[in-house]
């Protein structure tokens, strides 16, 4: 037939003899490269080659086609399949709700479904006010496999959608995070966002996996049993607020914590912000200041620099100070504005807050021994609680005697609030120290801890402490009945070179009630206005601690004890005899 | 005094410089004979299909109210018309006019994919078309072709030298050529980043060389290469990687490619009769991207193996017919075309079909696209320019 014109058969390659490869040695290939002499040769094996390929595509097409079809298609990626599980609630130590997902409906638009996109925009922004129709033509026209259009629809809004019958759009299930408090432990809590819903922040966050363990177990977790208390932490963060606007300060963190089981009681961070609306809260009020901000924290660290000479032995219990000389090493000199002694007991030197004291305790004891005993307060690494946020203190260096000297009185080294408040707690606990948790402890089981110092070391500071609400610095902070014990401390903020003593940290770490110490209050006010002296540890953070004590232990069942003498400055006591001092 | 002694030749080498440029690029009467009809027929039925899959896919992929639902279908015909003619055009080019043809396109449409990595507007993660208005230009499709003969005319030249030591090093020098245009192309497309075309120019490449007698030791540096290119796509890019790990699946295909494999299931063995499938509406880019698949649904299987049939048809013809050419250039650069074609189809359908990850490569001749369209049919028309029967052929550019 004419129509095909070759002359031979139009598959069959014609041999063109080309010249055989030369070369002097001989390798591996010889047989392959003598049966791929020719160009031509090598062009036929390609082109079976490709047809190989092809019938190959073949097979597969085959199998393909013959499989079959999806009755349903499946809707890879698609944003329903995302939220199905709800994540597991969240409740305080009493069962208080804090946190639930519930689930919702949401619109959600197939571009490449709708035909019509100018008219359905127009539709659904008419039925709906709060949606823009230029914004749904944008998302319908895009070239995504699906656009949310409408989150979270109630009700009479689902009625209406429903009413609407557009093609293209359908209702896929969504699911929402509710937070029943509002503000109450907002920057423990932390929300969730995007598309998955996963934690953002704060516990959200920190304990994602336990929240929401996704495809591993596809049901809704257990609630998650904080330990918080709610009337606690709403008395902690009214108490805060009040005073860090009374204080115009430009941040305040407070933590209230059982020192037997490490648990977090109350732990608040002001200013504060609403769960429900956080995408519109400032960056700076979503900051958690307990945990995210570190500080030289000053003169709170005092009370372990005595501890750990204490246990050491370098410090006798009856020791005598006498500040009036100063201190110095090489170049460093420091003299405190109210000098004591001589024959001033360790209870004198920490009602005045001397800085001297300190620092000859701290040069006496040694860098090395005094950094190992704050690394078993845990003034090195983190509080290691379950939020996502957190502050990694970097490892204490030793070996300059005048840094050794200023980390005494609570310099030269960075703590977060509930890393002090954790090492306050040791001193609650006669010496062990609970780590911090936020979840609620079983019972049944013992909490990881450290046994920072002996029982012995932990009374007599916490006897030292207490002198120090009763007649020292901390005067503010008595609450009757409660036999605060605790310390005050104001610290500069360090600068690009140096101290600012115009900026101040003012603080107040303590523990309650005195007659049986289990609970530890800590509290940060940054920067609160007024000079030096009235707006510091004392006149600032004390007063406040005082009235967090007093709403928090009626909450917590502590029962007052009437004193039995009046006088404040005998702390002797009609109970079986004991002496209350050194408990 | 050396080079006054050798001043004389000047003039004579000068005179030939200059005949050679003037040389014919076209044939005398370039329609006195018929290309290959077998070819031809076998390309008319590719793009009738392609029409046909146009009228049926085009208003689900036009979508919205307003415009015309048939858009696709007449711009699709009017591209057809505008490749037959630049087809037509580049089959009357003599083998001269072959080469001078791929250096304008190459060049001229590398400096353009330059320009766009640049500047460029970014669609789907990369940056691969230019806007003038109504149409938009995808320059790759037109430096295709012209990489393919210019690699071909390295390859060759290094297959002509001699082996004295003089041939031994042009040998050198033109495997450098060669090397480095591979080289520089991949470098730009990388940059895009089109991994997909990448990876096509360089398998081209290495037949072409396998065809000039590579060596086995260079055999295997080439599958080395080629490996670090993907594991390199792997680490080095992001959209690379997640186009890698959808394919090696650890995961279902994706979503496109989970569409196409469902319009095949529903086609079946007969399909569900012309205009009736659903995938042109539910497969993103369908009619640009899986033209097999939307052409599986509504003709079956016989419909779907016919295309396959057709391009292994085209494949086996074409390079048989570029073997039998008479001189090394036009063997080779025929031989190349044909690959490209050949590779390119062959990548789209494996694709479609889950058998390879997911790129955007068009289906010679059916997919929706002028660029694709008419860089295909002067693919074609320069291979038909080369097979031409002829008495000697001129070498130079």
């Amino acid at each position: 037939m004419r129509f095909f014109p070759d002359r031979d058969r139009p598959f069959v390659f014609s041999r063109i003899a080309g010249p055989r490869p030369r070369g002097k040695g001989r390798h591996a290939g010889d047989f392959l490269t003598a049966r791929f002499a020719t160009p031509a040769a090598r062009i036929e094996f390609v082109a079976w080659l490709f047809c190989a390929i092809f019938v190959g595509l073949g097979v597969r097409l085959a199998f393909v086609m013959a499989r079959a079809p999806d009755s349903q298609p499946a809707r890879i990626r698609a944003i329903a399949s995302q939220n199905l599980v709800l994540r597991a609630e969240i409740r305080d130590r009493d069962g208080q709700l804090l946190a639930r997902s519930v689930a919702t409906q949401s619109i959600i638009g197939t571009p490449s479904d709708i035909y019509d996109k100018k008219a359905s925009a127009a539709a659904l922004a008419g039925a709906f006010p709060g949606l823009d129709e230029a914004r749904i033509l944008a998302q319908i026209s895009s070239s995504r496999y699906e656009v949310r259009i409408k989150r979270h629809l109630d009700a009479t809004e689902t009625a209406r959608f429903l009413g609407m019958g557009r093609g293209g759009f359908r209702l896929a299930p969504d699911v929402r995070r509710i937070y029943p408090g509002g503000m109450l432990a907002a920057h423990v809590l932390g929300y969730v966002g995007g598309d998955r819903g996963s934690g953002l922040a704060g516990i959200e966050a920190g304990l994602e996996t336990r929240l929401a363990p996704g495809k591993a177990a596809p049901v809704q977790p257990a609630p998650l049993v904080l330990s918080l208390s709610s009337p606690v932490q709403a008395a902690l963060e009214s108490e805060l607020g009040t005073a860090a606007k009374n204080w115009q300060a430009r941040g305040a963190a407070g933590i209230i914590l059982d020192s037997r089981t490490g648990e977090i009681l109350a732990l608040a961070s002001w200013p504060a912000f609403d769960l429900n609306s956080f995408a519109t809260a400032d960056a700076d009020w979503r900051r958690n200041r307990a945990l995210t901000e570190a500080f030289e924290m000053g003169s709170v660290i005092k009370p372990f620099t005595y501890a750990a000479a204490l246990e050491a032995g370098t410090l006798p219990g009856d020791a005598k100070f006498d500040t009036r000389g100063g201190v110095a090493v090489g170049q460093w000199q420091r003299r405190d504005p109210v000098p004591v002694g001589p024959g001033a007991s360790i209870d004198d030197v920490l009602a005045v807050s001397s800085n001297v004291a300190a620092a000859q305790t701290a040069l006496g004891l040694g860098g090395g021994e005094l950094h190992a005993f704050f690394r078993r307060l845990g003034f090195e690494g983190t509080a290691g609680v379950e939020t996502v946020e957190g502050f990694r203190a970097p490892a204490l260096v030793s070996g300059d005697p005048a840094q050794t000297a200023v980390s005494g009185y609570g310099y030269s080294f960075q703590v977060n609030l509930v890393m002090l408040a954790s090492a306050y707690g040791a001193l609650a606990n006669d010496g062990v120290r609970v780590l911090p948790t936020l979840v609620k402890r079983d019972p049944w089981r013992d909490p990881e801890s450290v046994r920072v110092m002996s029982a012995a070391t932990a009374g007599s500071v916490r006897s030292a402490l207490r002198e120090v609400v009763i007649r020292g610095t901390g005067k503010p902070a008595a609450v009757a009945g409660l036999d605060v014990i605790g310390k005050t401390g104001t610290a500069e903020k360090a600068v690009e070179n140096g101290y600012d003593p115009n900026r101040r940290l003012a603080s107040f770490a303590g523990i309650f009630p005195g007659f049986a110490p289990h609970y530890v209050v800590a509290i940060l006010l940054d920067e609160p206005a007024g000079a030096e002296g009235e707006a510091g540890g004392a006149a600032a953070a004390a007063p406040l601690a005082a009235r967090v004590i007093a709403r928090a232990a009626p909450l917590l069942g502590i029962s007052k004890q009437e004193p039995a003498t009046v006088d404040e400055g005998n702390v002797q006591r009609k109970q079986d005899g004991e002496s209350r001092r050194g408990l | 005094m050396r080079q006054m002694a050798a001043a004389p030749a000047k003039p004579a080498r000068f005179r030939a410089m200059w005949d050679a440029f003037w040389a014919p690029v076209f044939v005398p009467r370039p329609f006195a004979i018929l290309p290959d009809r077998l070819i031809l027929t076998a390309i008319a039925g590719l793009v009738s299909i392609g029409l046909v899959l146009q009228l049926a896919a085009s208003p689900g992929a036009v979508g919205s109210a307003g415009a015309d639902p048939f858009i696709y279908f007449y711009r699709q015909a009017a591209f057809a018309g505008a490749a037959l003619l630049a087809g037509m055009v580049a089959h009357a080019l003599t083998p001269r006019g072959v080469r001078r043809l791929a250096l304008a396109l190459f060049f001229g449409m590398f400096i353009l994919t330059l320009g766009l990595n640049i500047a460029g507007t970014a669609r789907s993660g990369a940056a691969r078309w230019i806007d003038f208005g109504p149409v938009s230009l995808q320059p790759v499709e037109f430096m295709k072709p012209g990489f393919v003969v210019l690699c071909a005319f390295g390859l060759s030249e290094r297959a002509r030298q001699g082996s004295g030591p003089r041939g031994q090093s042009m040998k050198r020098l033109w495997t450098l050529v060669a090397c480095t245009m591979l080289a520089t192309t991949a470098a730009v497309l990388i940059a895009q980043p089109d991994w997909g075309q990448t990876f096509l120019l360089t398998s081209v490449f290495f037949m072409l060389f396998f065809v000039t007698g590579m060596s086995w030791r260079w055999m295997a540096a080439g599958i080395a290469m080629l490996t670090t290119g993907m594991l390199a796509a792997f680490f080095f890019s992001t959209h690379g990687r997640v186009r890698l790990l959808d394919f090696f699946s650890f995961g279902e295909p994706p979503y496109q490619v989970q569409r196409a494999l469902d319009a095949l299931a529903r086609g079946g063995m007969f399909g569900t009769g012309p205009g009736q499938g659903r995938g042109k509406t539910s497969i993103p880019e369908a009619h640009a991207d899986f033209p097999l698949a939307v052409f599986g649904e509504e003709f079956g299987f016989p419909g779907a193996a016919a295309i396959l049939a057709i391009f292994a048809f085209l494949c086996l013809r074409g390079m048989k017919l570029a073997a039998e050419s008479n001189d090394n250039f036009s063997r080779l650069a025929g031989f190349g075309l044909f690959a490209l074609l050949g590779a390119q189809a062959t990548i789209n359908i494996a694709v479609s079909l889950d058998a390879a990850p997911a790129k955007g490569m068009t289906l010679p001749f059916i997919s929706y696209g002028g660029s694709s369209l008419i860089g295909t049919a002067i693919t074609v028309g320069m291979a038909l320019a080369l097979m031409r029967p002829r008495n000697g052929t001129a070498i130079g550019l």
